[in-house]
Protein backbone atom coordinates (compact mmCIF):
# COMPACT_ATOMS: atom_id res chain seq x y z
CA UNK A 1 0.00 0.00 0.00
CA UNK A 2 1.17 3.30 -0.85
CA UNK A 3 1.63 6.04 2.50
CA UNK A 4 2.19 9.26 0.82
CA UNK A 5 0.65 9.78 -3.06
CA UNK A 6 1.95 13.28 -3.14
CA UNK A 7 5.75 12.46 -2.13
CA UNK A 8 5.47 9.33 -4.22
CA UNK A 9 4.38 11.22 -7.19
CA UNK A 10 7.02 14.14 -6.40
CA UNK A 11 9.81 11.80 -6.52
CA UNK A 12 8.27 10.22 -9.66
CA UNK A 13 7.72 13.49 -11.67
CA UNK A 14 11.85 14.11 -11.02
CA UNK A 15 12.84 11.01 -11.99
CA UNK A 16 11.21 11.86 -15.18
CA UNK A 17 12.40 15.13 -15.44
CA UNK A 18 16.34 13.83 -14.67
CA UNK A 19 15.86 10.82 -17.06
CA UNK A 20 14.67 13.33 -20.26
CA UNK A 21 17.40 16.23 -19.01
CA UNK A 22 20.36 13.63 -19.36
CA UNK A 23 19.04 11.90 -22.57
CA UNK A 24 15.67 13.48 -23.92
CA UNK A 25 12.78 11.61 -23.91
CA UNK A 26 8.45 12.79 -24.44
CA UNK A 27 8.36 15.10 -21.13
CA UNK A 28 4.88 16.47 -21.42
CA UNK A 29 3.30 12.84 -22.23
CA UNK A 30 5.07 11.26 -19.60
CA UNK A 31 4.25 14.18 -16.75
CA UNK A 32 0.69 13.42 -17.70
CA UNK A 33 0.36 10.24 -17.96
CA UNK A 34 2.52 9.78 -14.30
CA UNK A 35 0.02 9.75 -11.64
CA UNK A 36 -2.42 6.84 -13.62
CA UNK A 37 1.08 4.52 -14.02
CA UNK A 38 1.87 5.32 -10.41
CA UNK A 39 -1.67 4.07 -9.35
CA UNK A 40 -1.91 1.73 -11.51
CA UNK A 41 1.55 0.07 -10.60
CA UNK A 42 1.35 0.47 -6.81
CA UNK A 43 -2.59 0.49 -5.97
CA UNK A 44 -4.09 -1.40 -8.67
CA UNK A 45 -2.10 -4.30 -10.28
CA UNK A 46 -1.99 -7.63 -9.08
CA UNK A 47 1.07 -10.31 -10.17
CA UNK A 48 -1.63 -11.92 -12.56
CA UNK A 49 -2.24 -8.54 -14.28
CA UNK A 50 -0.60 -7.78 -17.40
CA UNK A 51 0.00 -4.08 -18.94
CA UNK A 52 0.46 -2.53 -22.45
CA UNK A 53 1.30 1.30 -22.77
CA UNK A 54 0.15 1.65 -26.01
CA UNK A 55 1.22 5.54 -25.63
CA UNK A 56 5.30 4.26 -25.79
CA UNK A 57 6.31 7.86 -26.13
CA UNK A 58 5.66 8.03 -22.16
CA UNK A 59 8.74 5.71 -21.65
CA UNK A 60 10.33 7.90 -18.98
CA UNK A 61 7.23 7.22 -16.64
CA UNK A 62 7.16 3.76 -17.08
CA UNK A 63 10.84 3.31 -16.55
CA UNK A 64 10.82 5.46 -13.22
CA UNK A 65 7.35 3.72 -12.02
CA UNK A 66 9.20 0.40 -13.33
CA UNK A 67 12.52 1.31 -11.28
CA UNK A 68 10.33 3.12 -8.16
CA UNK A 69 8.75 -0.11 -7.27
CA UNK A 70 11.91 -2.35 -8.02
CA UNK A 71 11.00 -4.18 -10.99
CA UNK A 72 13.94 -2.39 -12.52
CA UNK A 73 17.14 -2.57 -11.73
CA UNK A 74 19.24 0.61 -10.90
CA UNK A 75 22.19 -0.77 -12.77
CA UNK A 76 19.58 -0.87 -16.38
CA UNK A 77 17.65 2.63 -15.29
CA UNK A 78 21.15 4.09 -15.31
CA UNK A 79 21.93 3.38 -18.62
CA UNK A 80 19.02 5.83 -20.01
CA UNK A 81 20.83 7.65 -22.93
CA UNK A 82 23.95 5.48 -22.94
CA UNK A 83 25.10 4.08 -25.89
CA UNK A 84 24.12 0.10 -25.81
CA UNK A 85 21.32 0.48 -23.59
CA UNK A 86 18.26 -0.92 -23.58
CA UNK A 87 15.98 1.93 -21.91
CA UNK A 88 15.48 3.22 -25.49
CA UNK A 89 13.05 6.20 -25.59
CA UNK A 90 10.40 3.47 -26.09
CA UNK A 91 9.19 0.49 -23.78
CA UNK A 92 11.13 -2.60 -25.49
CA UNK A 93 10.56 -6.15 -23.88
CA UNK A 94 14.44 -6.82 -23.82
CA UNK A 95 13.83 -5.17 -20.26
CA UNK A 96 12.40 -7.17 -17.38
CA UNK A 97 8.44 -6.57 -16.86
CA UNK A 98 7.83 -4.65 -20.21
CA UNK A 99 5.63 -7.40 -21.97
CA UNK A 100 5.20 -5.77 -25.38
CA UNK A 101 7.62 -2.88 -27.33
CA UNK A 102 5.24 0.25 -28.05
CA UNK A 103 6.47 3.48 -29.70
CA UNK A 104 3.91 3.05 -33.18
CA UNK A 105 0.65 4.34 -31.82
CA UNK A 106 -2.80 2.71 -31.96
CA UNK A 107 -1.36 -0.71 -31.79
CA UNK A 108 -1.70 -1.54 -27.70
CA UNK A 109 -5.47 -1.64 -27.41
CA UNK A 110 -5.78 -4.67 -29.97
CA UNK A 111 -2.57 -6.78 -28.62
CA UNK A 112 -4.31 -5.97 -25.24
CA UNK A 113 -7.46 -8.22 -26.75
CA UNK A 114 -5.94 -10.92 -27.73
CA UNK A 115 -3.96 -10.64 -24.78
CA UNK A 116 -7.22 -11.03 -22.48
CA UNK A 117 -8.73 -13.83 -25.12
CA UNK A 118 -5.78 -15.97 -24.59
CA UNK A 119 -6.21 -15.63 -21.00
CA UNK A 120 -9.72 -16.38 -21.12
CA UNK A 121 -8.82 -19.45 -23.30
CA UNK A 122 -6.08 -20.62 -20.54
CA UNK A 123 -8.43 -19.89 -18.40
CA UNK A 124 -6.33 -17.87 -16.43
CA UNK A 125 -7.13 -14.76 -14.09
CA UNK A 126 -5.95 -11.60 -14.31
CA UNK A 127 -6.74 -8.33 -15.84
CA UNK A 128 -5.04 -6.52 -19.28
CA UNK A 129 -4.61 -2.90 -18.64
CA UNK A 130 -4.27 -0.24 -21.62
CA UNK A 131 -3.05 3.06 -21.22
CA UNK A 132 -3.54 4.85 -24.64
CA UNK A 133 -2.69 8.87 -25.44
CA UNK A 134 -5.70 11.09 -26.61
CA UNK A 135 -3.91 11.76 -29.76
CA UNK A 136 -3.53 7.70 -30.44
CA UNK A 137 -7.29 7.42 -30.79
CA UNK A 138 -6.43 9.34 -34.93
CA UNK A 139 -5.34 5.43 -35.36
CA UNK A 140 -7.34 3.44 -37.46
CA UNK A 141 -5.70 1.04 -35.93
CA UNK A 142 -7.46 1.82 -32.31
CA UNK A 143 -11.01 1.23 -34.15
CA UNK A 144 -10.75 -1.98 -35.38
CA UNK A 145 -9.68 -3.34 -31.68
CA UNK A 146 -12.38 -1.04 -30.02
CA UNK A 147 -14.44 -2.73 -32.29
CA UNK A 148 -13.37 -6.19 -31.86
CA UNK A 149 -13.32 -5.90 -27.95
CA UNK A 150 -17.21 -4.83 -28.03
CA UNK A 151 -17.73 -7.63 -30.03
CA UNK A 152 -15.85 -10.14 -27.76
CA UNK A 153 -16.47 -8.31 -24.61
CA UNK A 154 -12.97 -10.36 -23.17
CA UNK A 155 -13.89 -8.56 -19.18
CA UNK A 156 -11.01 -7.96 -17.35
CA UNK A 157 -9.29 -5.35 -20.65
CA UNK A 158 -9.06 -1.89 -18.83
CA UNK A 159 -8.06 0.85 -21.16
CA UNK A 160 -7.20 4.51 -20.45
CA UNK A 161 -7.23 7.17 -21.96
CA UNK A 162 -4.30 9.86 -21.12
CA UNK A 163 -6.69 12.84 -22.45
CA UNK A 164 -3.85 15.28 -22.33
CA UNK A 165 -5.70 17.24 -24.99
CA UNK A 166 -2.38 18.18 -27.00
CA UNK A 167 -0.64 16.43 -29.70
CA UNK A 168 2.50 16.59 -31.09
CA UNK A 169 2.28 19.38 -33.29
CA UNK A 170 -0.82 21.29 -31.84
CA UNK A 171 -4.12 20.39 -29.51
CA UNK A 172 -6.56 17.45 -29.76
CA UNK A 173 -9.50 19.27 -30.93
CA UNK A 174 -7.83 21.86 -33.36
CA UNK A 175 -6.43 18.27 -35.05
CA UNK A 176 -9.15 15.81 -35.08
CA UNK A 177 -11.85 16.36 -32.08
CA UNK A 178 -12.52 13.59 -29.83
CA UNK A 179 -15.95 14.58 -27.92
CA UNK A 180 -17.90 13.29 -30.33
CA UNK A 181 -15.38 10.00 -30.96
CA UNK A 182 -15.83 9.33 -27.09
CA UNK A 183 -19.36 9.20 -27.91
CA UNK A 184 -18.70 6.86 -30.65
CA UNK A 185 -17.15 4.98 -28.73
CA UNK A 186 -20.12 4.56 -26.19
CA UNK A 187 -21.89 3.26 -29.41
CA UNK A 188 -19.82 0.95 -30.30
CA UNK A 189 -21.12 -0.49 -27.31
CA UNK A 190 -18.12 0.66 -24.40
CA UNK A 191 -18.95 1.67 -21.35
CA UNK A 192 -16.67 5.72 -21.10
CA UNK A 193 -16.61 6.92 -17.93
CA UNK A 194 -14.58 10.25 -17.18
CA UNK A 195 -12.96 10.98 -14.25
CA UNK A 196 -9.90 13.54 -13.09
CA UNK A 197 -6.17 11.78 -14.08
CA UNK A 198 -4.14 12.99 -11.50
CA UNK A 199 -6.93 11.97 -8.60
CA UNK A 200 -5.36 9.32 -7.20
CA UNK A 201 -8.33 7.80 -5.76
CA UNK A 202 -10.45 8.34 -8.41
CA UNK A 203 -8.17 6.01 -10.71
CA UNK A 204 -8.46 3.63 -7.91
CA UNK A 205 -11.84 3.29 -8.06
CA UNK A 206 -12.83 3.34 -11.57
CA UNK A 207 -9.79 0.93 -12.68
CA UNK A 208 -10.32 -1.47 -9.92
CA UNK A 209 -13.77 -2.10 -10.70
CA UNK A 210 -14.49 -5.98 -11.48
CA UNK A 211 -15.49 -6.61 -14.91
CA UNK A 212 -16.53 -9.57 -16.27
CA UNK A 213 -16.74 -11.57 -19.27
CA UNK A 214 -19.47 -10.44 -21.40
CA UNK A 215 -19.70 -6.87 -19.54
CA UNK A 216 -19.21 -4.11 -21.82
CA UNK A 217 -15.35 -3.37 -22.18
CA UNK A 218 -14.21 -0.27 -20.21
CA UNK A 219 -12.60 2.68 -20.99
CA UNK A 220 -11.32 5.37 -18.58
CA UNK A 221 -10.88 9.06 -19.94
CA UNK A 222 -8.67 10.44 -17.77
CA UNK A 223 -8.54 14.17 -17.82
CA UNK A 224 -5.20 15.25 -17.35
CA UNK A 225 -2.94 18.12 -17.81
CA UNK A 226 0.64 17.79 -20.12
CA UNK A 227 3.32 18.42 -18.68
CA UNK A 228 1.48 18.69 -15.09
CA UNK A 229 3.50 19.29 -12.27
CA UNK A 230 6.20 21.72 -13.45
CA UNK A 231 4.17 24.75 -13.99
CA UNK A 232 6.35 25.97 -17.14
CA UNK A 233 5.66 22.81 -18.44
CA UNK A 234 1.74 22.76 -17.75
CA UNK A 235 -0.28 23.03 -21.10
CA UNK A 236 2.68 24.41 -22.98
CA UNK A 237 2.64 21.98 -26.41
CA UNK A 238 6.76 22.74 -26.70
CA UNK A 239 7.15 20.53 -23.93
CA UNK A 240 5.99 17.34 -26.01
CA UNK A 241 9.65 16.36 -26.89
CA UNK A 242 11.97 19.09 -25.58
CA UNK A 243 15.15 19.04 -24.55
CA UNK A 244 15.64 20.91 -21.08
CA UNK A 245 18.60 23.53 -20.63
CA UNK A 246 20.63 23.31 -17.30
CA UNK A 247 18.34 26.32 -15.93
CA UNK A 248 15.29 24.80 -16.71
CA UNK A 249 15.96 21.42 -15.26
CA UNK A 250 17.36 23.31 -11.60
CA UNK A 251 13.77 25.29 -12.06
CA UNK A 252 11.84 21.81 -12.98
CA UNK A 253 13.58 20.25 -9.94
CA UNK A 254 12.93 22.88 -7.03
CA UNK A 255 9.35 23.17 -8.13
CA UNK A 256 9.41 19.40 -7.44
CA UNK A 257 11.79 19.20 -4.39
CA UNK B 1 13.69 -35.61 -68.21
CA UNK B 2 10.33 -37.24 -68.03
CA UNK B 3 7.13 -35.29 -67.26
CA UNK B 4 6.79 -35.26 -63.46
CA UNK B 5 3.54 -33.07 -62.78
CA UNK B 6 0.71 -35.09 -61.09
CA UNK B 7 -2.88 -34.85 -63.25
CA UNK B 8 -4.94 -34.21 -59.84
CA UNK B 9 -4.78 -30.92 -58.81
CA UNK B 10 -5.67 -29.45 -55.31
CA UNK B 11 -6.42 -26.35 -53.38
CA UNK B 12 -3.57 -24.88 -50.99
CA UNK B 13 -6.38 -23.20 -48.83
CA UNK B 14 -9.21 -25.79 -48.31
CA UNK B 15 -5.67 -28.37 -47.44
CA UNK B 16 -4.35 -25.87 -44.90
CA UNK B 17 -7.43 -25.21 -43.33
CA UNK B 18 -8.09 -29.10 -43.20
CA UNK B 19 -4.34 -28.77 -41.40
CA UNK B 20 -5.65 -25.80 -39.00
CA UNK B 21 -8.60 -28.09 -37.83
CA UNK B 22 -5.84 -30.83 -37.10
CA UNK B 23 -3.44 -28.91 -35.32
CA UNK B 24 -6.55 -27.20 -33.10
CA UNK B 25 -7.92 -30.50 -32.30
CA UNK B 26 -4.92 -31.90 -31.36
CA UNK B 27 -3.06 -29.06 -29.38
CA UNK B 28 -5.51 -26.45 -27.68
CA UNK B 29 -2.64 -24.02 -27.24
CA UNK B 30 -2.59 -22.98 -30.73
CA UNK B 31 -5.34 -20.26 -31.61
CA UNK B 32 -6.33 -19.68 -35.45
CA UNK B 33 -7.60 -15.91 -36.12
CA UNK B 34 -8.47 -14.63 -39.49
CA UNK B 35 -10.17 -12.02 -41.08
CA UNK B 36 -13.78 -12.25 -42.71
CA UNK B 37 -12.82 -15.80 -43.18
CA UNK B 38 -14.92 -18.26 -40.88
CA UNK B 39 -17.33 -19.44 -43.54
CA UNK B 40 -15.83 -22.55 -43.43
CA UNK B 41 -14.43 -23.36 -40.53
CA UNK B 42 -16.06 -26.02 -38.65
CA UNK B 43 -13.64 -27.92 -36.10
CA UNK B 44 -12.40 -26.21 -32.52
CA UNK B 45 -14.88 -23.35 -32.67
CA UNK B 46 -13.87 -21.97 -29.02
CA UNK B 47 -9.90 -21.74 -30.77
CA UNK B 48 -10.84 -19.70 -33.74
CA UNK B 49 -11.43 -16.18 -33.96
CA UNK B 50 -12.80 -13.69 -36.28
CA UNK B 51 -11.34 -9.89 -36.18
CA UNK B 52 -13.30 -8.78 -39.57
CA UNK B 53 -12.14 -6.75 -42.23
CA UNK B 54 -9.27 -5.80 -40.20
CA UNK B 55 -5.89 -6.82 -41.10
CA UNK B 56 -3.68 -4.61 -38.58
CA UNK B 57 -6.33 -5.52 -35.75
CA UNK B 58 -5.82 -9.40 -37.30
CA UNK B 59 -2.13 -9.01 -36.67
CA UNK B 60 -2.23 -7.19 -33.40
CA UNK B 61 -4.82 -9.85 -31.47
CA UNK B 62 -2.31 -12.80 -32.89
CA UNK B 63 -0.18 -10.74 -31.35
CA UNK B 64 -1.57 -10.54 -28.13
CA UNK B 65 -2.44 -14.48 -27.95
CA UNK B 66 1.39 -15.06 -29.03
CA UNK B 67 2.89 -12.71 -25.71
CA UNK B 68 0.39 -15.25 -23.39
CA UNK B 69 0.82 -18.68 -24.21
CA UNK B 70 -0.74 -19.24 -27.45
CA UNK B 71 1.17 -20.27 -30.65
CA UNK B 72 -1.64 -18.42 -33.59
CA UNK B 73 -2.19 -19.37 -36.69
CA UNK B 74 -3.57 -16.34 -39.34
CA UNK B 75 -4.52 -16.27 -42.68
CA UNK B 76 -6.25 -13.35 -44.98
CA UNK B 77 -5.70 -12.52 -48.17
CA UNK B 78 -2.06 -11.63 -48.98
CA UNK B 79 -2.10 -8.93 -50.58
CA UNK B 80 -3.90 -7.06 -47.28
CA UNK B 81 -2.46 -9.21 -44.81
CA UNK B 82 0.93 -8.22 -45.51
CA UNK B 83 0.72 -4.97 -46.53
CA UNK B 84 -1.89 -3.39 -44.60
CA UNK B 85 -0.24 -5.14 -41.77
CA UNK B 86 2.88 -4.22 -42.69
CA UNK B 87 3.51 -2.25 -39.34
CA UNK B 88 2.41 -4.74 -36.81
CA UNK B 89 4.10 -7.61 -38.29
CA UNK B 90 7.33 -5.93 -38.59
CA UNK B 91 6.95 -4.37 -34.93
CA UNK B 92 5.05 -7.33 -33.35
CA UNK B 93 6.01 -10.35 -34.81
CA UNK B 94 8.83 -10.03 -36.44
CA UNK B 95 10.68 -8.11 -33.67
CA UNK B 96 9.62 -9.92 -30.73
CA UNK B 97 9.95 -12.66 -32.11
CA UNK B 98 6.76 -14.35 -31.63
CA UNK B 99 5.20 -18.00 -32.63
CA UNK B 100 3.00 -16.52 -35.07
CA UNK B 101 2.08 -18.53 -38.59
CA UNK B 102 0.96 -15.68 -41.64
CA UNK B 103 -1.03 -17.53 -44.28
CA UNK B 104 -1.27 -15.37 -46.88
CA UNK B 105 -3.69 -16.23 -49.57
CA UNK B 106 -3.16 -15.00 -53.50
CA UNK B 107 0.63 -14.98 -53.72
CA UNK B 108 1.88 -13.03 -57.21
CA UNK B 109 -1.06 -13.15 -60.11
CA UNK B 110 -3.25 -15.87 -58.84
CA UNK B 111 -6.28 -13.57 -58.29
CA UNK B 112 -6.32 -13.01 -61.56
CA UNK B 113 -9.17 -10.86 -63.24
CA UNK B 114 -9.55 -9.44 -59.71
CA UNK B 115 -6.82 -6.81 -60.31
CA UNK B 116 -3.38 -5.34 -59.36
CA UNK B 117 -4.91 -5.00 -55.85
CA UNK B 118 -5.46 -8.65 -55.16
CA UNK B 119 -1.98 -9.49 -56.64
CA UNK B 120 0.91 -9.96 -54.39
CA UNK B 121 4.48 -9.27 -56.45
CA UNK B 122 6.21 -8.15 -53.51
CA UNK B 123 5.59 -10.10 -50.97
CA UNK B 124 9.25 -11.81 -50.52
CA UNK B 125 10.68 -8.43 -50.99
CA UNK B 126 8.76 -7.01 -48.03
CA UNK B 127 9.16 -10.06 -45.86
CA UNK B 128 13.10 -10.69 -46.50
CA UNK B 129 13.80 -7.80 -44.76
CA UNK B 130 12.33 -8.38 -41.58
CA UNK B 131 14.55 -10.90 -38.96
CA UNK B 132 13.45 -13.32 -37.75
CA UNK B 133 11.42 -14.19 -40.78
CA UNK B 134 10.91 -17.39 -41.93
CA UNK B 135 9.46 -17.46 -45.44
CA UNK B 136 7.98 -21.31 -46.81
CA UNK B 137 7.42 -21.46 -50.36
CA UNK B 138 5.03 -24.95 -50.99
CA UNK B 139 5.30 -26.36 -54.48
CA UNK B 140 1.55 -26.98 -53.91
CA UNK B 141 -0.87 -27.43 -51.01
CA UNK B 142 0.32 -31.31 -50.18
CA UNK B 143 3.97 -29.44 -48.73
CA UNK B 144 2.18 -25.91 -47.28
CA UNK B 145 0.43 -28.23 -45.26
CA UNK B 146 2.94 -30.39 -44.26
CA UNK B 147 5.10 -26.71 -43.73
CA UNK B 148 2.14 -25.52 -41.51
CA UNK B 149 2.36 -28.09 -39.39
CA UNK B 150 6.49 -27.34 -39.18
CA UNK B 151 6.24 -23.78 -38.98
CA UNK B 152 3.93 -24.25 -36.05
CA UNK B 153 6.06 -26.78 -34.32
CA UNK B 154 8.99 -24.41 -34.90
CA UNK B 155 7.30 -21.38 -33.20
CA UNK B 156 9.21 -19.17 -35.15
CA UNK B 157 7.80 -16.19 -37.35
CA UNK B 158 6.53 -17.55 -40.40
CA UNK B 159 4.81 -16.72 -43.68
CA UNK B 160 3.43 -19.29 -45.73
CA UNK B 161 3.22 -18.70 -49.48
CA UNK B 162 -0.07 -20.04 -51.04
CA UNK B 163 -1.68 -19.19 -54.66
CA UNK B 164 -5.74 -19.45 -54.76
CA UNK B 165 -7.49 -21.62 -56.39
CA UNK B 166 -6.16 -25.11 -57.83
CA UNK B 167 -2.83 -26.16 -58.42
CA UNK B 168 -1.33 -29.04 -59.89
CA UNK B 169 0.88 -31.36 -57.62
CA UNK B 170 4.57 -31.07 -57.72
CA UNK B 171 5.20 -32.68 -54.37
CA UNK B 172 4.28 -36.18 -54.78
CA UNK B 173 7.72 -37.26 -57.19
CA UNK B 174 10.71 -38.97 -55.67
CA UNK B 175 13.15 -36.40 -55.51
CA UNK B 176 10.81 -34.24 -52.85
CA UNK B 177 10.31 -37.33 -51.41
CA UNK B 178 13.89 -37.71 -50.98
CA UNK B 179 14.93 -34.34 -49.69
CA UNK B 180 16.21 -33.73 -46.37
CA UNK B 181 14.93 -30.67 -45.31
CA UNK B 182 13.22 -27.88 -46.54
CA UNK B 183 16.18 -25.66 -46.83
CA UNK B 184 17.56 -27.94 -48.97
CA UNK B 185 16.17 -27.11 -52.69
CA UNK B 186 14.62 -29.87 -54.47
CA UNK B 187 16.88 -30.63 -57.96
CA UNK B 188 15.11 -32.26 -60.52
CA UNK B 189 16.94 -33.20 -63.49
CA UNK B 190 20.45 -32.63 -64.52
CA UNK B 191 23.09 -31.64 -61.95
CA UNK B 192 25.68 -30.22 -63.80
CA UNK B 193 23.69 -28.62 -66.14
CA UNK B 194 23.42 -25.86 -68.84
CA UNK B 195 20.68 -24.00 -67.44
CA UNK B 196 19.75 -24.14 -64.10
CA UNK B 197 16.13 -23.10 -63.61
CA UNK B 198 15.66 -21.79 -60.13
CA UNK B 199 12.21 -21.84 -59.10
CA UNK B 200 9.42 -21.56 -56.45
CA UNK B 201 5.43 -22.19 -56.33
CA UNK B 202 3.48 -21.73 -59.27
CA UNK B 203 6.68 -22.02 -61.89
CA UNK B 204 7.93 -25.14 -60.55
CA UNK B 205 4.98 -26.45 -62.82
CA UNK B 206 6.00 -23.90 -65.93
CA UNK B 207 9.77 -24.57 -65.14
CA UNK B 208 9.71 -28.59 -65.40
CA UNK B 209 7.61 -28.26 -68.96
CA UNK B 210 10.25 -25.46 -70.00
CA UNK B 211 12.61 -28.45 -68.92
CA UNK B 212 11.01 -30.88 -70.55
CA UNK B 213 10.91 -28.41 -74.03
CA UNK B 214 14.44 -28.12 -73.86
CA UNK B 215 15.48 -31.41 -73.58
CA UNK B 216 14.09 -32.34 -76.37
CA UNK B 217 16.06 -29.65 -77.89
CA UNK B 218 19.07 -31.15 -76.67
CA UNK B 219 19.50 -28.48 -74.05
CA UNK B 220 20.21 -30.33 -70.62
CA UNK B 221 18.84 -28.53 -67.58
CA UNK B 222 18.00 -28.97 -63.92
CA UNK B 223 15.23 -27.33 -62.04
CA UNK B 224 15.83 -26.37 -58.61
CA UNK B 225 12.77 -26.02 -56.64
CA UNK B 226 13.16 -24.06 -53.33
CA UNK B 227 11.31 -24.50 -50.19
CA UNK B 228 12.33 -21.75 -47.93
CA UNK B 229 14.39 -18.49 -48.33
CA UNK B 230 16.68 -18.09 -45.59
CA UNK B 231 20.09 -17.64 -45.52
CA UNK B 232 20.29 -21.26 -45.19
CA UNK B 233 19.09 -22.08 -48.30
CA UNK B 234 20.14 -19.18 -49.85
CA UNK B 235 23.55 -20.73 -49.47
CA UNK B 236 22.83 -23.98 -50.48
CA UNK B 237 21.09 -22.57 -54.05
CA UNK B 238 24.68 -21.35 -54.85
CA UNK B 239 26.41 -24.38 -53.73
CA UNK B 240 24.47 -26.04 -56.23
CA UNK B 241 24.55 -23.52 -59.08
CA UNK B 242 28.05 -23.69 -59.29
CA UNK B 243 28.19 -26.52 -61.70
CA UNK B 244 25.48 -24.56 -63.64
CA UNK B 245 26.49 -22.65 -67.17
CA UNK B 246 23.49 -20.74 -66.95
CA UNK B 247 21.33 -19.40 -64.16
CA UNK B 248 17.94 -18.40 -64.40
CA UNK B 249 15.16 -17.30 -61.79
CA UNK B 250 11.92 -17.71 -62.68
CA UNK B 251 9.08 -16.39 -60.33
CA UNK B 252 5.89 -14.86 -59.84
CA UNK B 253 7.12 -11.66 -58.12
CA UNK B 254 8.30 -9.01 -59.13
CA UNK B 255 11.10 -9.35 -61.15
CA UNK B 256 13.74 -6.81 -59.57
CA UNK B 257 13.08 -7.64 -56.01
CA UNK B 258 12.70 -11.29 -55.69
CA UNK B 259 14.73 -14.41 -55.32
CA UNK B 260 16.40 -13.51 -58.29
CA UNK B 261 17.79 -10.03 -56.99
CA UNK B 262 18.71 -12.49 -53.80
CA UNK B 263 20.20 -14.79 -55.26
CA UNK B 264 21.56 -12.60 -58.17
CA UNK B 265 23.66 -10.62 -55.46
CA UNK B 266 25.32 -13.31 -53.61
CA UNK B 267 26.41 -15.33 -56.75
CA UNK B 268 29.55 -14.79 -58.81
CA UNK B 269 27.37 -15.91 -62.06
CA UNK B 270 25.05 -13.94 -64.11
CA UNK B 271 21.37 -14.24 -63.23
CA UNK B 272 18.65 -13.89 -65.33
CA UNK B 273 15.57 -13.40 -63.82
CA UNK B 274 12.10 -14.10 -65.57
CA UNK B 275 9.74 -12.01 -63.21
CA UNK B 276 7.13 -9.49 -63.37
CA UNK B 277 8.01 -6.03 -64.46
CA UNK B 278 7.02 -3.20 -62.33
CA UNK B 279 4.57 -1.48 -64.68
CA UNK B 280 3.11 -4.64 -66.06
CA UNK B 281 0.39 -5.09 -63.77
CA UNK B 282 -2.45 -3.35 -63.91
CA UNK B 283 -3.66 -6.07 -66.97
CA UNK B 284 -6.37 -8.45 -66.33
CA UNK B 285 -7.34 -11.81 -67.27
CA UNK B 286 -6.61 -15.35 -65.96
CA UNK B 287 -3.81 -16.28 -63.99
CA UNK B 288 -2.51 -18.70 -66.74
CA UNK B 289 -3.53 -15.49 -69.66
CA UNK B 290 -1.23 -13.55 -67.20
CA UNK B 291 1.53 -16.31 -66.97
CA UNK B 292 1.57 -16.02 -70.56
CA UNK B 293 1.32 -12.39 -70.92
CA UNK B 294 4.48 -11.79 -68.49
CA UNK B 295 6.35 -14.71 -69.89
CA UNK B 296 6.49 -17.05 -66.38
CA UNK B 297 4.49 -19.64 -68.39
CA UNK B 298 6.38 -22.75 -69.91
CA UNK B 299 6.80 -20.87 -73.32
CA UNK B 300 8.03 -17.83 -72.23
CA UNK B 301 10.63 -19.32 -70.18
CA UNK B 302 11.89 -21.43 -72.60
CA UNK B 303 12.20 -18.27 -75.54
CA UNK B 304 13.45 -16.12 -72.74
CA UNK B 305 16.42 -19.37 -72.14
CA UNK B 306 17.09 -19.39 -76.07
CA UNK B 307 16.97 -15.43 -76.49
CA UNK B 308 19.40 -15.03 -73.50
CA UNK B 309 21.57 -17.97 -72.33
CA UNK B 310 21.57 -20.29 -75.55
CA UNK B 311 22.40 -17.43 -78.25
CA UNK B 312 24.51 -20.37 -79.74
CA UNK B 313 21.99 -22.54 -80.61
CA UNK B 314 18.98 -19.98 -82.23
Amino acid sequence: MITDVHADLLELRRKIISLCYKSGGHLGGSLSCIDALHTLYCAVMNSGDDFILSKGHAAPALYAVLNFIGKLPDDIYRTYGSEGTLMIQHPSHYIDGIAYSSGALGNGLSVGVGMKLSKNLSNENGRVFVLMGDGELNEGTVWEGLMYAAKTRPGGLVVLVDNNKLQASSSTDSIIPLNPLFSAVEELGWRVEHIDGHDHDAIVKASSRIHHLGEKPVMIVLDTIKGKGVSFMEGDISWHHRPLSEDEYEAAMKELA
Amino acid sequence: MTPRLDSNTVSARMLLEDAIGNLLETNPSVVHITSDGSDYVSKCRNQRFDVGIAESNLINVATGFALKNHKSIVNGITSFVLYNAYLQIRNNISHHNLPVVIIGVGAGLSYGHLGATHHALEDIACLYALPNMAIYLPADGLEAAAMLERAVALGDPAYIRIRNGQEPIVSSCNEYREASNYDTPVLIGDSRPDVLIICYGATIAHSLRAADMLHKQDVSVGVLCLRTLSSASVNNVISLAKTAKHIVVAEEHYSDSGVGSIIGSRINKCTITIGVEKEADHIGGTPDELFVRYGINADGIVKRIREICLKEKL
